[in-house]
């Protein structure tokens, strides 16, 4: 985050999707109280779309909700929109993906989990604020995977994965789209999904290499290895979290 | 967003008691993020301490991106 001296310069300040992400995480997490908290966040919630600005309050990642394609809804604050599937802010945040005229941040896989999380946080439904929440529900995770979310050709892989392993895939998908495309940690992951983090570990490496595999790209193996980094098509992959996934399968 | 980091370092401020905000200071902080009003937001920002205001949230947070 970059913040303008000037008042009148306010507006210039810049902040990473990365930062935003960090700032509500920890707001959700604490580091306020619950009445500040409901008190910040109820403010939040009642926001004119069409503020004394006159520039819509929805714009860019607030706005992912209102993307071409996907219809605009009115606020995401709708009280009405309460079902926890067909309103989750990940579901827009996929179409929004998928727009080639969107803007390019949009695009971006690594946007993607500050996106959603961010969503999460502008969802009226006071269910939905705590993002880790969401994650409670096995189904939520399965109802649509973000398989499609980054460039066409990032995708065949997981889909030609899933075609052949629907439920060995459906289990491993949810580990990967933890770990790589919400980013949590093997010990977030494990406590999400229920399981020990050595099962995370394994589900992981499992998944990765499987896809790889159907997708004719170098398997994880291949790639640690020759110490490099694979798996282009999560975007999100490293060539430390191969060698941790080699690691696991050593251990 | 920089409105939203403003209100949350307030809120985090008057909860340490190192600032009391009075009505006219929760009236400025809604007004602010609901209708996304400048003035209020600039009248805060001055009245808390300028830059400092969005820098405490930026240090507190590690917002170094």
């Amino acid at each position: 985050m970059r913040a303008s001296g000037e008042p009148a310069l306010l507006g210039y300040t810049m902040i990473t999707a990365h930062d935003v992400v960090k700032f509500y995480a920890n707001v959700l997490t604490g580091s306020m109280s619950p009445a500040d908290e409901d008190y910040l966040f109820g403010l939040l919630h009642r926001i004119a779309l069409v503020p004394s600005d006159g520039f819509d309050q929805l714009f860019g990642v607030n706005g992912v909700e209102s993307a071409p394609g996907h219809g605009h809804r009115g606020s995401p604050l709708d009280p009405e929109r309460n079902d926890p599937v067909s309103t989750h802010p990940a579901l827009a945040v996929l179409e929004a993906t998928r727009a080639p005229e969107e803007d390019d941040r949009v695009c971006q896989p690594l946007a993607y989990p500050a996106l959603v999380r961010f969503g999460y946080v502008l969802t009226g439904n006071r269910t939905h604020i705590s993002w880790t929440r969401l994650f409670s529900s096995r189904e939520q995770l399965f109802a649509d995977p973000p398989d499609s979310v980054g460039y066409e050709d990032e995708r065949i892989g997981a889909t030609a994965h899933v075609a052949a392993h629907p439920q060995a895939a459906c289990t491993m998908r949810a580990f990967l789209v933890l770990r790589f495309y919400e980013d949590l940690s093997e010990v977030e992951t494990a406590r999400v999904l229920g399981c020990s983090v050595g099962t995370v570990k394994s589900q992981t490496f499992r998944g990765l290499d499987a896809r790889a595999e159907a997708s004719g790209e170098p398997t994880v193996e291949d790639g640690a290895q020759h110490g490099l980094t694979i798996l282009a098509g999560f975007g999100l992959l490293e060539a430390h979290l191969c060698a941790g996934a080699v690691e696991s399968q050593d251990s | 967003m920089v409105k939203v980091r403003i209100a949350e370092e307030l809120l985090y401020r008057a909860s340490l008691g190192e600032v009391e905000l009075g009505s006219s200071e929760l009236s400025r902080m809604e007004t602010m993020l609901m209708d996304s009003d400048d003035a209020s937001a600039s009248s805060l920002y001055r009245e808390f301490g300028g830059v400092a205001v969005i820098m405490a949230a930026l240090s507190r947070h590690e917002l170094t991106e």
